[in-house]
């Protein structure tokens, strides 16, 4: 998995419930702490995880929604997305466009294909093929924070997958209640680098 | 240009003096280059995009003179706007004046009805260069003000990105730099007493020689000249017999602290064995006051001091003493570091032999002269 993922991982866990938290599951995975750069073994990640369910005392889906909507909280991450689309119909749409988005920046990050389909007015299926299980879950969070973003009211549920059982084929369910439901947070298209 | 009936304007238009038709295909240019600008034979805007509109801030460019609202750029050959409209010019200007953003255009013979004159007329089609960013910032632009052909979004969404990308690039520099620095100087440090290591003290050495070597060249001085101490403790095996390593290692660290108050700041001190120390003494380098320095050191280290051999065990007060070896340069002498080195090693020697808590000092220049001191 690449370095940026795991990093992710260790930001939230760092900010979210604060650095004695996450030094105490990095010593138990045996990593001094993930480079963004580096790349690391599918393994490192999956402990990663796994013990981070064991130190938070909850389930892995629950922590990998968790981590979605972190991610919308780092603000690069945030603008970037919001390069996505003008609202949050038109960026739920841009995330099949993510991978290769991804892609331009950093080659080798490796995130899941997703297709996005209306299947009535206002309801939405985004589908995710991922090399690995659990990306559903981290994009359920990322869909719901980012709703916020937009200021649009959306329900967001996981579907279950239809087929084999070990398939790393998901689904996610959005429901657009109200597309202006509030004001939202700003984007400015440029900002000026502090520094 | 013909306008197809079902194409709805989506934008307001401020030529309220065009026909339907007209409005529509007014309306259709605003959609597909919003940052174009019309311009009449003689020179007048006549029509201006809404982006363009937004770039240009409050006034209304219409009826204004194109030159009197940009600045062209140095690198245009002329301003004949026929001229370059004619040639398909690609034209460099600045909104404004000197300062103002730069822009990039093509110029092209307009042929559009949108214009009431009867032709002559030029369309320029004007896009942001690789300012964009700065540009978009500036002007508050959003993403609903390009068109959506343009790459503008791709542009600056890869910008970011990239950015982002450099930034944790440069954290990984810097850590990668900070464990580099901290390899390296515990390549050179004695992990017990944090004084420098043999590989250290050789380096230092080699320098302080190079150094001397290249004054004696130029300008003989006493400054380049410098000496070696070589220190050897006494009855140190004893104390680790007897009260174990942990007491030991209480009397290296106690030396090496002794050995570091006795030195300058441009002086070194390393720990080059079990219980052996050498000292480089840089600036100068006389015979009595070697002897003198390697006499006050031994009485330092003389002094007995308490060490606890072990956590909640009863202090213990231990007395040591060492042998010291010197040899130096001379004034205007150059000598191979290993000589010297050799050479301090060999007065440690006659110190040991001739009893314990004794210095003996040589003189590299001429071997064999030394005397004894104390």
């Amino acid at each position: 998995m690449h370095g940026l993922i795991n990093r992710s991982i260790e930001r939230f866990l760092t900010e979210t419930y604060g650095v004695a938290v996450w030094r105490r599951v990095a010593d138990r995975v045996g990593v001094p702490g993930f480079e963004a750069m580096l790349s690391y073994d599918d393994a490192l990640t999956d402990a990663l995880l796994s013990v981070t369910g064991e130190a938070l005392n909850k389930p892995l889906p629950v922590v990998l929604d968790d981590l979605g909507g972190f991610l919308v909280r780092v603000e690069p991450l945030r603008r970037l997305l919001r390069f996505g689309g003008s609202d949050f119909t038109d960026f739920l749409f841009s995330l099949t466009e993510l991978q290769d988005r991804a892609r331009m920046a950093v080659p080798d990050i490796g995130l899941p294909s997703m297709t996005v389909e209306e299947i009535r007015p206002g309801a939405f299926h985004v589908t995710v093929t991922a090399d690995q299980p659990g990306w559903a879950h981290v994009l359920a969070g990322l869909l719901r924070a980012m709703a916020d973003d937009y200021g649009a009211l959306v329900l967001v549920g996981e579907v279950e997958a239809a087929g084999q059982p070990d398939a790393t084929v998901d689904q996610v369910e959005v429901l657009m209640l109200d597309a202006r439901y509030a004001a939202g947070r700003g984007f400015d298209l440029a900002v000026r680098e502090a520094g | 240009m013909s306008t197809p009936p079902d194409m709805m304007p989506t934008t307001e238009s401020p030529d309220r003096a065009l026909s339907d038709t007209s409005q529509r295909a007014a309306d259709s240019l605003d959609r597909v280059m919003p940052m174009h600008v019309l311009v009449d034979p003689s020179g007048q805007i006549t029509r201006c995009g809404p982006t363009m509109r937004a770039v240009l801030g409050g006034e209304d460019p219409v009826g204004k003179s194109f030159w009197a609202v940009f600045t062209p750029s140095r690198r245009m050959p002329s301003t004949d706007l026929a001229a370059l409209a004619e040639a398909h010019a690609v034209i460099y200007l600045r909104v404004g004046a000197a300062g103002g953003t730069q822009m990039r255009g093509l110029a092209v013979p307009a042929c559009v009805p949108a214009t009431s004159a009867d032709g002559g007329s030029m369309l320029i089609n004007l896009s942001f260069g690789i300012d964009l960013a700065e540009a978009v910032w500036r002007h508050r632009l959003t993403a609903r003000d390009f068109a959506p052909t343009e790459l503008a979004m791709e542009l600056l969404y890869l910008q970011e990105a990239k950015s982002a990308v450099l930034r944790e690039l440069q954290g990984l520099t810097g850590r990668l730099d900070e464990a580099l620095r901290d390899a390296e100087r515990q390549a050179r440090t004695d992990p017990l007493t944090g004084l420098a290591n043999r590989r250290a003290f050789e380096q230092a050495l080699a320098e302080a020689a190079l150094a001397a070597e290249a004054q004696t060249d130029s300008t003989p001085t006493a400054t380049a000249a410098f000496a070696i101490a070589h220190v050897d403790l006494d009855h140190f095996k004893q104390v680790n017999d007897t009260l174990g390593h942990a007491a030991g290692d209480q009397v290296l660290t106690r030396v090496a602290q002794i050995l570091t108050e006795s030195i300058r700041r441009t002086d070194l001190a390393a720990r080059v064995g079990g219980d052996e120390f050498v000292l480089l003494l840089r600036g100068g380098a006389e015979r009595p006051a070697l002897r003198d320095f390697g006499n006050r050191l031994i009485d330092r280290l003389e002094v007995p001091f308490t060490v606890i051999p072990e956590a909640d065990a009863a202090p213990v007060r231990v007395s040591i003493s060492a042998s010291v070896g010197i040899a130096f340069t001379g004034v205007s002498a150059t000598i191979r570091p290993d000589r010297l080195l050799s050479l301090s090693d060999a007065a440690l020697y006659t110190a040991k032999r001739r009893g314990r808590g004794r210095c003996v000092v040589r003189a590299g220049t001429a071997p064999g002269s030394g005397k004894t001191g104390k």
